[in-house]
């Protein structure tokens, strides 16, 4: 079992180092004329079996590594994605602005039906919508103070959260 | 860390909150907004009150029962708002007899191992 396991590895070990081996080593070709500092020269095989070299440009530097960022467009705009979603807080923030506007109507929503629940309902219906303006409003109050409780338990906690 | 993350601004009105209260945590300007509302709506609610047993007092047309109705709606009514506006001296003498600072409730500090906001 074990001789087999320590075959298996030795094996594998190979057959990486020979596959390393033969692969080709990335030669760049020589473009003529040279290319310019944000382009590089790549061959492309023609049909009839010869190469063609050109400038390519957009083309990352592998040695140096690049930003994927830099290479999403924004819909069919020429904005880089990295320019305007730099981090991850750039999404949650559009989030967060957008979801009071949803909050707000949906309050007044609750609120029209709760005045509609008091005209129908007589005094039972009172008591229900008293129940829904006071739990709508008090969620409201929740989700507008909800970045002063993480502030204020950024203060006295001492725990850097990222506000 | 933040570098990865980001930062995460304040929504639009909690940000003019905090702008308004000198870059701190708005939350106590907030609060005290609301008592302002709060003590608004008693003064007007005070204010019908009164209307409404000047008002009975006038179609009482002289009953003992109704008569006394209303003065008792006025009286407490006068006492509620009474309340209302001391409770802001009551706030500050709790503090000031409790705590040596008149203003320890009316002005809170939020205080943490690296201080805080008026701390």
């Amino acid at each position: 079992m074990k001789i087999n396991l320590i075959k298996k590895l030795f094996t594998s070990i190979s057959l990486l180092t020979l596959l390393l081996s033969i692969s080709a080593t990335p030669v760049f070709a020589a473009c003529n004329p040279p290319c310019a500092a944000n382009e590089r020269c790549k061959s492309f095989p023609l049909p009839d079996g010869t190469t063609k070299e050109s400038c390519v440009k957009n083309v990352p530097n592998a040695a140096a590594g690049f930003n994927l960022g830099d290479f999403f467009k924004l819909g069919k705009t020429n904005q880089n994605v990295i320019d305007v979603y730099d981090t991850p807080a750039s999404l949650l923030n559009i989030v967060v602005r957008n979801i009071f506007v949803i909050a707000g109507l949906l309050l007044f929503g609750t609120i029209i039906f709760a005045g509609f629940k008091i005209i129908s309902g007589g005094s039972k219906g009172y008591e229900e919508a008293k129940n829904i303006i006071t739990i709508a409003v008090t969620g409201f109050l929740i989700m507008f103070a909800a970045y002063w409780i993480v502030q204020i338990v950024e203060v006295v906690t001492g725990v850097p959260i990222l506000l | 860390m933040s570098d990865i993350f980001g930062k995460i601004e304040a929504p639009v009105g909690v940000a003019q909150y905090n702008t308004a209260s000198g870059g701190d945590i708005g939350i106590i300007l907030f609060a005290s907004r609301m008592l302002q509302l709060v003590t608004v709506g008693a003064g007007v609610y005070v204010l019908i009150n009164i209307v409404l047993a000047g008002i009975s007092l006038i179609s009482g047309s002289g009953k003992s029962d109704s008569y006394s109705k209303a003065i008792n709606q006025i009286i407490q009514s006068v006492i509620g708002i009474g309340v209302i506006v001391a409770s802001y001296t009551i706030a500050a003498l709790i503090g000031l007899l409790l705590f040596g600072d008149p203003l320890y409730i009316l002005n809170p500090k939020i205080c943490g191992p690296n201080g805080g906001p008026g701390c």
